[in-house]
């Protein structure tokens, strides 16, 4: 179960994620996040409730970076240990802005 | 446990579907190789004299008393490397099916130098002497013949449970059909160049080594497991192999004896009329035994490999199987030859009277015999897999001698010819029935219950608690066994990032195995998966039916290289989070077994260092 709670503000979106973000909430992210990042200057990933994710999660967030560094930047927030090791044993620590 | 509601589908897909694979494989080697003797036989009789169908008759027991020393190889080796293969260790495997190989095959030397050397004395001892006395020169021919090929039959045994045990059923099965076939072939040559009674015996060696040429071809495959070690084996280890392959020797023991007491019985109540009623019997019993024989061997090898990995609900559902198929098949058989009798009778007795008369009960009590048989053979069969050695000896014993001559006895002396034909039927029922005792009385109650006849060493079963069996055939099902690992790590207060990382390291796995190996699966597809806890920590075996893909391999070197951050992303932390992978690809199925050690608790005086 993921819950997504987007909120937008003047060029900046920020999405707040609770539970899993796994293979079957993954796509439900990226429909999400797909469809709101018309003129976002600066998109927000808050995982402060994100307890668990996959390869399909890290994909999504990908995604989105791809499409963050044409258009503006994309930063990660409130990552958890657990999470913050799955970004360093797949590189993604080095992709991802993580604050 | 049944998580998924609503689900309809067999919760042991993979397993059901691997032991039917296996049970009609075996039963299809068995029928070949029966049909085979048939034929041979018949070759025999109709383009050689009587004398040399004599001669064959005196002289086969060469395959019975060779077959002893094959089955302790053969069977020894099928019980202990299927256990190594449920431990997922494949060097043990490898280690112990070359040291049979090759000790094998030097004793099978010997044995070949012995017949060929004492081929007139074995004659004799065999019984061309006295009044066969002519016999013996065509007898010693024919043990010359197939003595040569006496190491291609220990060898053969040996290598085809090997190759089975490496997902090679259908190579085995198409080198049983390959063996019979060339086998009456090259018999027709020999009788077409006049090689007379060596060039028979010859016909049957030389088959067999194609066969074992067949299937060394296996060794060429590139996801094949199975490989020449050198030796590496001890007096001890090779003794113990050998008791565990007791059961087939027993067997073949008990046929060489048998037909001895039974023989002498019926002759002595019905005379020569009764003794062809048996000797259609006989043939009719080995043909019609081959659902049992399937059955036995099926139950053998993927219990020896549950046994190893020490998973008592797919034992369970081992036996369930073997019942299943045993009413199915067996029954099946039982009513078509009751049914059928009197027609079959009259192939071999064409003419009405008392003798087309005695071998119709013949046929019906080959008919009752079918399925107590197809009970009976996996039950001695799984005694061996679950390392009941003693309690197998003594049932395979009773089954193949003691309760046969005993019935045939005491029917003899109640109800003559008739009752003697009825002996191997009584005799099979009565071991079911020993079977039966031996539980209600140790366990003191009339209805043992399914825990009794597993009959599993104490320690074996571990606590409902510590065990989850889950099925998995889509990826919403991922996404829940995922939450129900993490759910079971935290129940057994492993700490949240061991059970992240068991869960994590699950969803990659089987969506991956859903993605790539569902697609290319012919059978229906699916995931077994087996989470168990104990005190070392977590052990994950994922098992699938899918294409052999050795993921151990994969990860290595996804690890070794650097590559696009998505590329094989699953992979990738699946070769991070486990502390160890290991692959088998067995039986068919993929096998990976992931470990996740539990971290050293913290002693008193660290505990009360922190609390300070």
């Amino acid at each position: 179960m993921l819950n997504i709670e987007k909120k937008a503000e003047e060029g900046a979106l920020t999405f707040t994620l609770t539970g899993r973000l796994d293979t079957t909430t993954a796509p439900d992210l990226e429909k999400a996040i797909r469809s709101s990042l018309d003129d976002v200057k600066a998109l927000t990933i808050d995982m402060n409730g994100l307890e668990y994710i996959s390869s399909a999660g890290l994909r999504v967030l990908l995604s989105a970076q791809k499409i963050m560094n044409k258009q503006g930047e994309m930063k990660v927030t409130n990552v958890n240990g657990t999470i913050m090791e799955i970004f360093e044993v797949t590189g993604f620590s080095d992709i991802l802005t993580i604050g | 446990m049944k998580l998924f509601s609503g689900r309809t589908q067999n919760r042991w897909l993979v397993l059901d579907q691997g032991f039917f694979a296996m049970f009609i494989t075996f039963s299809l080697i068995e029928l070949a190789n029966a049909g085979a003797g048939l034929i041979d036989g018949l070759i025999v009789s109709r383009f050689l004299d009587a004398e040399a169908m004599a001669a064959e008759g005196i002289a086969y027991p060469i395959f019975s008393i060779s077959g002893i020393f094959g089955g302790l190889f053969a069977a020894g080796m099928q019980t202990l490397c299927s256990r190594e293969l449920g431990r997922g260790d494949v060097k043990g495997f490898n280690r112990l099916f070359s040291a049979t190989m090759i000790l094998g095959t030097l004793f099978s030397l010997v044995l070949t130098a012995a017949v060929l050397i004492g081929a007139v004395p074995l004659a004799m001892l065999l019984g061309a002497s006295g009044k066969g006395a002519s016999l013996t020169e065509p007898a010693a021919l024919y043990l010359r013949g197939v003595g040569v090929g006496l190491p291609g039959l220990v060898m053969n045994g040996v290598l085809a449970s090997a190759v089975q045990m490496d997902s090679g059923r259908k190579r085995v099965m198409t080198g049983a059909l390959l063996y019979s076939g060339m086998n009456v072939l090259l018999d027709l040559a020999a009788v077409s160049l006049h090689l007379g009674m060596f060039g028979i015996g010859l016909a049957t060696s030389v088959a067999l080594y194609l066969q074992i040429g067949y299937l060394l071809l296996h060794f060429r495959g590139k996801d094949r497991m199975l490989c020449f070690v050198p030796l590496k084996t001890s007096v001890k280890e090779m003794l113990h192999l050998f008791s565990c392959g007791t059961e087939k020797a027993l067997r073949r023991l008990g046929n060489v004896l048998r037909p001895v007491i039974v023989n002498k019985l019926i002759i002595f109540y019905g005379g020569a009329l009764a003794m062809t009623a048996m000797s259609v019997q006989s043939s009719l019993r080995d043909f019609s035994h081959f659902f049992g024989v399937g059955l036995a061997d099926a139950a053998a090898l993927l219990v020896g490999v549950l046994f190893g990995e020490m998973n008592d609900e797919a034992i369970d559902e081992t036996g369930r199987c073997v019942h299943r198929n045993c009413a199915l098949y067996c029954g099946g058989l039982c009513v078509l030859f009751f049914a059928l009798a009197r027609p079959i009778a009259r192939l071999f007795i064409p003419e009405e009277g008392e003798l087309l008369n005695m071998t119709v009960f013949a046929v019906r009590m080959v008919a009752l015999q079918a399925p107590l048989n197809g009970l009976l053979r996996p039950r001695i069969a799984y005694l061996q897999s679950v390392g009941r050695t003693r309690n197998m000896q003594l049932l395979t014993a009773v089954s193949s001698l003691v309760y046969v001559a005993l019935s045939a006895f005491l029917l003899g002396t109640a109800f003559g010819a008739y009752g003697v034909l009825a002996s191997f039927m009584l005799s099979d029922f009565l071991c079911l029935v020993t079977v039966w005792a031996w539980y209600a009385i140790r366990q003191r109650r009339l209805r043992p219950t399914v825990q009794d006849y597993l009959a599993l060493p104490e320690n074996f079963r571990r606590s409902p608690g510590d065990v989850i069996l889950l099925d998995v055939r889509d990826e919403e099902d991922v996404s829940l066994v995922s939450q129900q690992i993490q759910l079971f790590c935290k129940g057994h207060k492993l700490d949240p990032k061991t059970g992240f990382e068991a869960a994590l390291s699950f969803e990659e796995l089987a969506v991956n195995i859903i993605r790539y190996g569902f697609p290319q699966c012919k059978k229906r597809p699916g995931i077994d998966l087996r989470v168990v806890y104990d005190e070392k920590g977590l052990i994950l075996r994922l098992q699938d039916n899918c294409p052999a893909f050795n993921v151990e391999r994969q990860i290595a070197l996804e690890l070794s290289r650097e590559t696009d951050p998505e590329a094989h992303l699953g992979l990738r932390i699946l070769g991070n989070m486990a502390s160890e992978i290991t692959y088998v690809h067995s039986l068919e199925t993929n096998n990976v077994i992931l470990r996740f050690p539990a971290p050293a608790q913290p002693t008193a005086e660290e505990s009360s260092g922190a609390d300070l």
